[in-house]
């Protein structure tokens, strides 16, 4: 506190006797002649300062012999004595600049020219130019090396972002998040539907990244590599992405206020069955495909001849058609909806003390009716200077969230599947009984109107995420941060389905209805203490030391209760006469991680650099004896364009990087996996206990392990107008954790170890060209272009399933190929490509030895003998790519960016349900005799029908703004920003969304089961600046 | 400088303190279940559980399911169904999830039993320790027992590669496994926190019956027949929350399978006559040819299903005298089937039928001795190994009464066991 009073005393003396005189000028953007508007200007060794307004204009005080010290994000930091500042101050644009700072760990930062990896650091004008509502999407398409994807179009979806592939089999493959130096929890918690569950191939639900409001974000680094390796070892195998929030800025406070609209709308709609005609049929439920008795007018068709040339699944349909009239159930579960983000922040302070609050509210209507989500956001950070040599800052974000949702996708009480299972000839509003109640539709099914009307699920979350930093600086060339972070996340979610008022329902729908409570608790706690000493050795060389450690401790608590057989009246647990599973069940997490690293970088002449680094990690995860893991790291970067040979050439940035790193990924086993446990249950009250999962516990497991090497090249032409950034990397994955099945035989079905192992190999650039350039007219192109190759190289058996999935998705893994490929019954096929027909002119399935895989063929040419199966689809895409421009004439500005996906194939299992029950396009054609009847029962257990093309490309973000500038004293800036996004989509998918996954955040599993489309959105917003 | 190795220093300390261990708050290791009394009765009972609850369970499902396919028991199943359509078909290939279910179940179930055998020594009090050896030695033996109906052979060994034994071996071992409880069975009469509805003394007795029968010891199967009485019933338990999966995922619903009808999937000469009592016992009345719905113990959710039906006691006799060719003994048990009404059964099967009388040879006897074990011990599971014990058409034959003889080996054991034998052809 002494400290405190005596800098205050001494700044008012400095101020008060000093002699000053008023500086004014304006700062523009050298690139394009533009003024800068917020731009800190700072009298050096006082904490005088100020920003320039609008217009960039600034006047502060200083006397001729004061450095003034100019400061903005992504330009280059001007330093001018006050009496030379004469006029206009030019700010270099540093967005493609070797020498702009990134971020490598908490605190760490260093230049991106003594980077030996991938880096792309994304600013926050470009990331909420189109509404986006979340983080992820504010990255969709601006990334090399991602592939961000938006599993559900609900309102609150989730979201994947995969860098440089799929990393692992069991865990997960998400970068790691870090904001402000807190380690984040993205975890995908279901506690919407605790009854559907989760495994490898299930991760649904909300995903907590989602939380963080983007107008919070000044920047987003993501490192695609190993380049975070010596920070966070044994976590950052599948990269990192670090938050940067906005700070106060020192000078007059800044307040900025925003508000939108936006209207959510069905992208596309399916193309349904609208042919009033139905095949006579004992049922009318599963009417193409459900076997009749035998009639004069019944065909009898089979599905191919076993090896005694004996037809299996033979059966009989009618081929009389009657009149039905028939409905399109779209109408009936979509709408569109609207939605309003409104956002208020201040941001001020002096060179001493800076501030940032911010307030946002998001209330988001979700396209199918009765669903939104709303998020209301606070966020305050403060930073003080508490001596010369040491600083402090603290945040504290705060974010509570509510959504109403319906069941997920996967089952067959969700919005989409409901409508998916059930033949569309039920008038589903009009059909009504005398007390308003809906009636049955196809028997044992949901109406899809119960579903919308009368089911209620909801999600709470409240969250806080906060973080204090220190930061010291006892002498030149050090300094140490000490970080404490802290994410404490608390999720609630409750579902309820009354009875139905019909008959009949199936059981595992819950006719009897049904109640869930679920609560998520999770708390981490981060400690971080990162040291830099920089060493100037002499002219030439320079040694940059950092070292540090890291501690985390990671708590979670997951408690569910479900049950059915529901009590009139009340919507809670308390309703329920039967508690399945026998009561309430709790999941504890626990485990502690920790690790220590030091690093160092020798530069030579500022052209070349050296990095070296190890990283010691534990975790309480592992068994004692084996826990301690080392990841060591080399990187290398040369930057051509500093030799003198290079001084008058044309190529303005020239370097060449390398890099070669371990890390590791704890994400695939449980705390406790790796012991034997068995799991406590209740059989008519008496206690039972079952080995837990079917499993073995394995004491000798470690962490995976990614040994990855990249190279990389960054180009500049004509004063960098035009850059390339070009990297190729190569990841192998040891000690890959695999459930590996184990023979009955042996007590158990399976057991965890580390057996795989997988390799990534890709290539991915940017470009970016800033192809005209002048006061009033800007035009820029970018792009980026990312193609990443996933091979399985090792497992324990030459192929085999994962876990299982309600779609039916056959997901394998197999040596040599991609992880995810889908292995099933696939058409025959004549040599020339086309269907193998039976005699009654229908496809069928290829059919031989099931042993050999060898098809096999009678004397007639057709196939006979078991059922084959072959890799029918890979998930995993070709390449992905974004493209897009950036357009300023004055005022107005524009920009536009398509996102897409080539090659990776989608199971489509909603396309065939529609086909079986009667809704679908085939069935239009099989009425109106374009197919052979009997057609969509042939093809109907053939797993290849139910695999499609999931290529794309979405046109993802158009914005137009504009700005209206300083209108007068009060307000700064005005602007009016019109946009879309997921406007429009170019592709052949089968149902509604190639992107969404139901399979949510898994990394592996890649299926569509009734999950909600991405809406189309449009935005109006308004931002003023006073 | 020497401050950041102070520093580096004083890190080091701090982190290698943090060795902690954490175990699972909420889950007992495989040390606290088989070192404890609590533990090992807790297994007991996750025994019957993994045997009799859920879709996966052998008995809960798997078994009678498949065996009522493969038997022609059940009908159509609804398309979406893969697993049950390929029974259905015959069509089974080796990753059959349903007869995986079978396979990997029972040997787990089978290895666990072991366990708590080789383990009952941490139980005190005798007539306990008597009660656990009897209930896990009995879901040992009958995990053997129904597996070496629908398999070749089957491992005896729990461990890696482990050796695949013959039918006699497996049957021998089922055996062993029984009467090394004989000693203790007087003591075994349950107790408060061990599953019941199990009476062990009769179980037992009825699984040596039915296994020596299996093995061709009819002297043996016939005694302990006759020691099983008729009208204790022993039974698995269900209830809203542990429901008898085949009435919650099959009977009860719309989009799985029925029974196949009145005629019980039998050829036109062995169906049930109209006037058989056990029709409308185990097919709902309200059936109709087009829409049938089943009955027995599967059409309420919380409905005991039998271990065994003594009922099968009395066919066990009557099959022994007829292949001994004690034709008139032969029929005066099967009379005691035919003639029995339902107030007359443990679990009110009743045919309350008149005397049989068809003709008197040993291939006629033995003929309507199958057809009663049809139709009495529908969906009891054991219909394959009756068929191929009283020669039956077989695969492919015209007239068949099974579309299998064997399952092949699921590929899960396939994959990890060498010693795998080759699959049956069919």
């Amino acid at each position: 506190m002494k400290k405190i009073i005596l800098s205050f005393f001494l700044l008012v003396t400095f101020v008060s006797f000093s002699q000053v005189k008023k500086v004014t000028g304006k700062v523009t953007s050298a690139s394009s002649g533009a003024p800068l508007a917020g731009v800190s200007i700072a009298v050096v060794g006082s904490t005088v300062s100020t920003t320039t307004d609008f217009e960039g204009s600034f006047s502060i005080a200083a006397k001729d012999s004061d450095t003034l010290l100019f400061s903005y994000i992504g330009f280059k930091t001007v330093r001018q004595k006050a009496a030379n500042v004469l006029g206009t101050i030019s700010m270099v644009d540093e967005t493609s600049g070797l020498d702009e700072v990134v971020i490598v760990g908490s605190t760490v930062r260093v230049t991106k020219k003594e980077l030996g990896n991938m880096v792309t650091t994304v600013k926050a004008a470009d990331l909420v130019k189109a509404q986006p509502n979340g983080i992820s999407s504010a990255l969709q398409g601006k990334v090399a090396g991602a592939q961000i994807t938006q599993n559900s179009g609900d309102p609150s979806g989730g979201f994947t972002i995969k860098l440089r592939g799929t990393s692992s089999i069991l865990g997960s493959s998400d970068p790691l998040y870090v904001i402000d130096g807190v380690v984040m929890s993205n975890a995908s918690t279901n506690v919407l539907n605790p009854e559907i569950g989760g495994n490898t191939n299930l991760r649904i639900g909300q995903n907590r990244s989602g939380d963080i409001n983007p107008n919070d974000i000044e920047s987003i680094e993501v490192v695609n590599g190993g380049a975070a390796a010596a920070i966070y070892g044994s976590q950052a195998a599948n990269g990192v992405i670090f938050i940067t929030t906005k700070k106060g800025k020192a000078g007059q406070t800044n307040y900025t206020f925003s508000s939108s609209v936006v209207s959510n709308s069905l992208r596309k709609r399916l193309n349904t069955n609208m042919v009033n005609k139905q095949f006579a049929s004992t049922a009318t439920a599963l009417f193409p495909i459900g076997n009749t008795a035998v009639t004069p007018t019944t065909i009898t068709i089979n599905r191919g001849l076993n090896l005694a040339g004996v037809p299996q699944g033979v059966a009989n349909f009618d081929t009389r058609l009657i009149d039905m009239q028939r409905y399109d159930y779209q109408d009936d579960i979509f709408q569109t909806a609207f939605g309003s983000d409104t956002y208020f922040s201040l941001s001020g302070g002096d060179q001493k003390t800076k501030y940032f609050a911010s307030v946002g509210y998001m209330q988001n209507g979700g396209i199918v009716r009765n669903t939104d989500y709303q998020r209301l956001g606070l966020n305050l950070k403060v930073q003080n200077k508490i001596s010369d040599k040491l600083s402090a800052s603290f945040g504290l974000n705060y974010v509570t969230s509510r959504s109403e949702d319906k069941p997920d996708g996967n089952v067959f009480y969700s919005p989409l599947n409901s409508v998916t299972i059930t033949n569309n000839i039920y008038n589903l509003n009009a059909n009504r009984d005398a007390n308003g109640n809906l009636l049955a539709v196809d028997p044992g099914r949901a109406n899809p109107l119960s579903v919308i009307e009368t089911f209620k699920f909801n999600q709470k979350t409240d969250r806080v995420i906060a973080d204090a930093t220190l930061n010291f600086k006892p002498i030149k060339n050090f300094n140490a941060d000490f970080i404490v972070g802290l994410d404490n996340i608390n999720q609630y979610g409750s579902g309820f389905i009354p009875r139905y008022p019909y008959t009949p329902v199936n059981l595992n729908i819950f006719n009897d209805g049904f109640v869930s409570e679920t609560n998520y608790k999770i708390y981490k706690l981060n400690n971080d203490l990162n040291l830099r000493y920089v060493w100037n050795v002499n002219k030439d060389f320079t040694a940059t030391t950092f070292a540090g450690y890291n501690v985390q401790f990671n708590r979670g608590t997951l408690t569910s209760i479900q049950g059915r057989d529901l009590r009139p009246f009340i919507e809670s647990i308390n309703a329920a006469n039967t508690i399945l599973g026998g009561g309430a069940s709790t999941d504890i997490n626990k485990n502690n991680i920790w690790g220590y690293y030091l690093q160092e970088t020798i530069g030579y002449k500022n052209k070349l650099f050296l990095t070296g680094a190890i990283r010691q990690d534990a975790s309480t995860i592992f068994d004692q004896n084996i826990r301690l893991q080392n990841y060591p790291k080399i990187s290398g970067s040369y930057v051509l364009s500093s030799e003198e040979f290079m001084k008058d050439s044309k190529i303005s940035t020239a370097r060449l990087r390398f890099s070669w790193g371990e890390s590791g990924n704890q994400t695939a086993i449980g705390d406790y996996s790796r012991f034997t446990n068995y799991s406590t249950g209740n059989l008519l009250g008496q206690t039972t206990f079952t080995l837990a999962g079917n499993t073995r516990g394995n004491l000798n497991i470690i962490p995976e392990r990614n040994v990855s090497t990249e190279f990389g090249l960054d180009l500049g032409f004509l004063e960098n107008r035009f850059t390339l950034s070009a990297t190729y990397y190569k990841s192998d994955i040891k000690d890959l954790l695999l459930r590996v099945q184990t023979a009955a035989s042996q007590g158990s079905v399976s057991s965890l170890d580390n057996v795989g192992s997988m390799t990534n190999e890709g290539f991915e650039a940017n470009f970016k060209a800033e192809l005209i350039k002048s006061t009033d007219f800007n035009l820029d192109l970018f792009g980026t272009f990312s193609r990443n190759r996933n091979r399985v190289t090792g497992l324990n058996q030459p192929f085999y399933a994962l876990d299982n999935n309600p779609a039916g998705a056959p997901v394998f893994v197999q040596v040599g190929r991609p992880v995810g490929i889908y292995y099933g019954s696939f058409y025959a096929r004549n040599p020339d490509g086309s269907f193998l027909l039976m005699p009654s002119g229908l496809p069928q399935t290829e059919r031989g030895n099931a042993t050999t895989g060898e098809p096999l063929r009678n004397a007639a040419g057709q196939p006979i003998g078991d059922v084959l199966n072959k890799e029918i689809g890979d998930p995993n895409p070709d390449f992905i790519y974004s493209f897009g421009l950036n357009a300023n004439y004055k005022k107005l500005s524009m920009s536009v960016l398509f996102d897409g996906v080539s090659g990776g194939d989608i199971w489509d299992a909603d396309y065939r349900t529609r086909q079986g029950v009667g809704s679908g396009g085939l069935v239009a054609q099989e009425l109106n005799g374009e197919l052979p009847r009997g057609y969509i029962y042939s093809i109907y257990n053939i797993q290849e029908f139910r695999i499609v093309d999931g290529s794309y490309m979405k046109l993802r973000e158009v914005s137009l703004n504009y700005s209206f500038g300083k209108l007068n004293e009060f307000f700064k800036d005005f602007s009016v920003n019109l946009s879309g996004r997921n406007l429009y989509s170019w592709d052949r998918f089968t149902s509604y969304d190639p992107e969404v996954n139901s399979g949510g955040q898994s990394a592996v599993a890649r299926y569509n089961f009734g999950t909600i489309p991405i809406p189309r959105t449009y935005a109006l917003a308004i931002k003023v600046q006073f | 400088m020497k401050k950041i190795y102070s520093l580096l220093v004083l890190a080091t300390l701090f982190l290698t303190s943090c060795g902690e261990e954490f175990l699972d708050p909420t889950r007992p290791s495989q040390e606290d279940v088989f070192s404890t009394r609590d533990g090992l009765v807790g297994v007991a009972n996750g025994l019957q559980a993994r045997y009799s609850v859920g879709r996966q369970s052998p008995y809960g499902y798997a078994i009678i399911t498949a065996n009522g396919f493969t038997t022609r028991e059940l009908g159509i199943p609804q398309a979406g169904n893969a697993d049950e359509v390929a029974l259905y078909q015959g069509d089974v290939l080796p990753n059959n999830g349903i007869v995986n279910n079978i396979w990997s179940q029972s040997l787990i179930n089978y290895a666990e039993a072991q366990k708590v055998i080789d383990n009952i020594g941490v139980v005190g009090n005798s007539n306990e320790r008597a009660s656990i050896l009897a209930h896990a030695s009995i879901f040992k033996a009958m995990s053997l027992g129904f597996l070496i109906q629908f398999f070749e052979s089957v491992p005896l060994k729990t461990e890696k590669n482990a050796v695949f034994s013959n039918r006699t071996e497996v049957l021998a071992s089922a055996i062993k496994t029984l009467k090394d409880v004989e000693p203790v069975l007087p003591n075994a009469n349950g107790f408060v926190g061990l599953v019941g509805n199990i009476n062990y003394r009769n179980t037992i007795n009825a699984l040596l019956a039915r296994y020596y029968l299996m093995a061709g010891d009819q002297t043996n199967a016939f005694a302990y027949a006759t020691l099983v009485t008729q009208s204790v019933r022993s039974n698995f338990v269900f209830d809203a929350v542990n429901q008898n999966a085949i009435a919650a995922t099959a009977f009860l619903v719309a989009n799985n399978y029925q029974p196949a009808g009145r005629s019980f999937g039998l050829p036109t000469a062995l169906q049930p006559v109209a006037t058989d009592g056990r029709i409308n016992f185990y097919i709902n009345p309200i059936s109709t040819p087009t829409a049938v719905r089943g009955a027995g113990f599967w059409d309420v959710v919380s409905k005991p299903v039998p271990v065994y039906i003594p009922s099968e006691m009395i066919l066990i006799r009557a099959e022994v005298f007829a292949r001994q060719s004690n034709i008139p003994s032969a029929v005066t048990e099967l009379n005691r089937i035919l003639q029995k009404t339902a107030a007359a059964d443990a679990w009110g099967i009743g045919a309350n039928l008149p005397a049989y009388s068809g003709a008197l040879d040993q291939a006629s006897v033995l003929t309507e001795i199958y057809r009663n074990r049809c139709i009495e011990l529908y969906m009891s599971g054991l219909k394959l190994e009756d068929t191929k014990r009283f020669g039956r058409p077989g695969v492919n034959v015209a007239g068949s009464e099974r579309n299998r003889n064997f399952y092949p080996y699921p590929e899960s054991e396939r994959f990890n066991n060498i010693n795998t034998p080759a699959d049956p052809a069919n």
